[in-house]
């Protein structure tokens, strides 16, 4: 199962926020999609998801177009966690998973019986099992992303794109959160995740996609796009870097703000 | 979930039978359902049953439309008359009884308030889509035209006015058999189909962005439970004007008994609606005996402080 994105470009109102973004996601494979604020890394994965549809340029899932599948037939295949998500009504969570099983399902779905032990096998590989009966606006950040996570799997497709799953997490949330995603990529799904963390993404990504204004700055191994010269291309900001593996950036003593002016290219 | 369902549904319908058991015998005279004469069966076949039933109709539409628009709009403070049904409804009925057409009033609030909610909808798209934020504020511009137009047409027609007054207080003093075929393939076809996209309303709740990837084609949604919401809500107001605040508070209760998931959420609320209106028109009609309080009053006496707590707990909450 692969996702290719090619030549996307997208834009909110007159302002452009992809410019012939093109990206490939292989099964097993975890890429990490990094930038800026404002890069353009949410509106990509949205395109890729297919909730926003491009201005120009092809999102291709197994060699068909996304525009061409029936949206339960994509969900099946394709999940997506967006940043946040607001729930203004009590959902418990295993109520919350067993939504993941929607595609699969039949009008008001009263026989849920085929679907409770997906939803048990997606909750047990997300370690939240013991959290099925609580509501899920109690949760604590780590554990809500991990239910979230479990949605996904539970729409047992072999496709999963997570938008910042880490922001809002402690360090150690971060890690565990970064394992699992590792780990389901070792079990043959295909991820992208956009991070702000470079470490993290050095640490865990196969891949990585480094955005700036919309545009593709770099593209290919940890070591090769987490250098010097291209981080500053892309954060306007001069970084440390220790070769790897696992490379490791951080703000030395050495580093100075670039010139952040934005610049209209 | 169909045991629990199974549950729910028997209960709800023992209550329901209790409710319009206690409704038919309380009034002006106390009727012993086990002792019926001539007289007393003419008052509860005639007068009482017909009233019990259409309440429980009205009820059921109101509290269901309002658990569609709570999920649609994903507001808990939403409720039928949220965006437009109610103002439309209103100026059919101010047109109807100043044309004197008062026999063809239900059709003439039907027709305004399904009116006013495909003028709104139409207002709000934008490219295809059906923005949630630009629909309920151009249903709440539309309504409060369309409110104005009402007034105006108060003015003009001061020898009506008490009546136009007392029907938008909602009612359900003219109750007739006759009336129970203009609610119910409403209420059946409404009812039935939000709850064969039940799972749909769950997925709404979440968010488009969340919920179209999980599989729903969130447009499209979004037009079929706005259809069937605004057709059960039309008819309610069609024969019983405008009862409020019912469609706020039922929802609630039953999603504090029940929890939010719409496979059962939809069904309490329809039950309790109903029961809720059965008891509320036989409070109104029994507290006085000889005055007849419309039963919008009763129930917006009870929902008001009700719609207050709500407030209360969700700010201590926050």
């Amino acid at each position: 199962m692969s996702l290719r994105g090619s030549d996307l470009s997208c834009s909110y109102g007159s302002t452009p926020v992809l410019h012939e973004v093109s990206v490939q996601l292989e099964q097993g494979e975890l890429v990490g999609i990094l930038g800026p604020n404002g890069s353009g890394k949410s509106t990509l994965l949205k395109v890729l998801a297919g909730v926003l549809t491009p201005a120009s340029g092809k999102v291709l899932l197994e060699e068909r177009s996304l525009s061409e599948y029936r949206r339960r037939d994509l969900a099946c295949r394709l999940a997506y966690v967006p940043q946040q998500v607001e729930l203004p009504f009590p959902f418990r969570c295993n109520e919350l998973v067993m939504m993941g099983r929607y595609a699969r399902m039949l009008g008001p779905g009263l026989q849920e019986g085929a679907h409770q032990e997906a939803v048990r096998q997606a909750m047990r590989a997300t370690g939240v099992e013991a959290l099925a009966d609580r509501r899920f606006s109690e949760l604590s950040g780590g554990e809500a992303q991990r239910v979230r996570i479990a949605q996904a799997l539970a729409q047992e497709g072999q496709v999963m794109l997570l938008d910042e799953p880490t922001s809002h997490l402690d360090v150690a949330y971060q890690l565990d959160l970064m394992r699992l995603l590792s780990s389901l990529a070792a079990q043959g799904q295909a991820l992208a995740v956009s991070l702000h963390d470079l470490n993290l993404a050095a640490l865990f990504c196969h891949r990585l996609v480094l955005l700036k204004a919309g545009r593709v700055v770099a593209c290919g191994a940890p070591a090769e796009v987490l250098t010097v010269d291209r981080l500053e291309q892309a954060f306007a900001v001069r970084l440390e870097v220790q070769a790897g593996p696992p490379v490791r950036v951080f703000a030395g003593s050495q580093s100075r703000l670039g010139d952040r002016r934005v610049r209209n290219d | 979930m169909i045991a629990r369902l199974g549950g729910l549904m028997l209960l709800g319908l023992l209550g329901l039978a209790a409710c319009l058991a206690v409704a038919v015998s309380l009034g002006s005279i106390s009727i012993n359902l086990l002792e019926l004469d001539d007289v007393t069966r003419a008052i509860l076949l005639d007068i009482r049953l017909p009233r019990a039933l259409l309440g429980a109709c009205v009820g059921a539409c109101l509290a269901s439309a309002g658990v569609a628009f709570q999920a649609l709009l994903r507001n808990p403070l939403a409720d039928p008359y949220v965006v437009g049904a109610s103002s439309g409804a209103a100026l059919g009925a101010a047109l109807a009884f100043l044309l004197g057409l008062t026999s063809v009033l239900p059709l003439a609030a039907f027709a305004g308030a399904v009116g006013a909610m495909l003028f709104i909808v139409r207002l709000a798209r934008i490219g295809g889509a059906l923005p949630v934020d630009t629909f309920l504020l151009a249903g709440v511009v539309v309504g409060s035209f369309l409110w104005s137009l009402v007034s105006f047409m108060l003015t003009l027609a001061r020898q009506d006015m008490a009546r136009i007054v007392f029907w938008l207080m909602g009612s359900l003093a003219d109750a007739r058999w006759s009336q129970l075929p203009l609610i119910l393939p409403y209420l059946v076809i409404g009812l039935g189909g939000l709850y064969y996209g039940a799972l749909s309303l769950n997925l709404l709740t979440l968010g488009e962005e969340a919920a179209i990837p999980l599989g729903l084609p969130a447009e499209r949604a979004k037009l079929w439970v706005l259809l069937g919401a605004t057709l059960l809500t039309a008819a309610a107001v069609s024969v019983s004007g405008l009862i409020g605040f019912l469609g706020l508070i039922v929802p609630h209760l039953c999603r504090g008994l029940v929890g939010p998931d719409h496979r059962l959420l939809l069904p309490a609320a329809a039950l309790g609606g109903a029961m809720f209106l059965v008891l509320c028109d036989t409070l109104a009609r029994s507290l006085r005996p000889g005055l007849e309080l419309p039963v919008g009053v009763i129930t917006a006496l009870l929902g008001a402080p009700f719609f207050f707590w709500l407030l209360y707990s969700r700010r201590r909450l926050t």
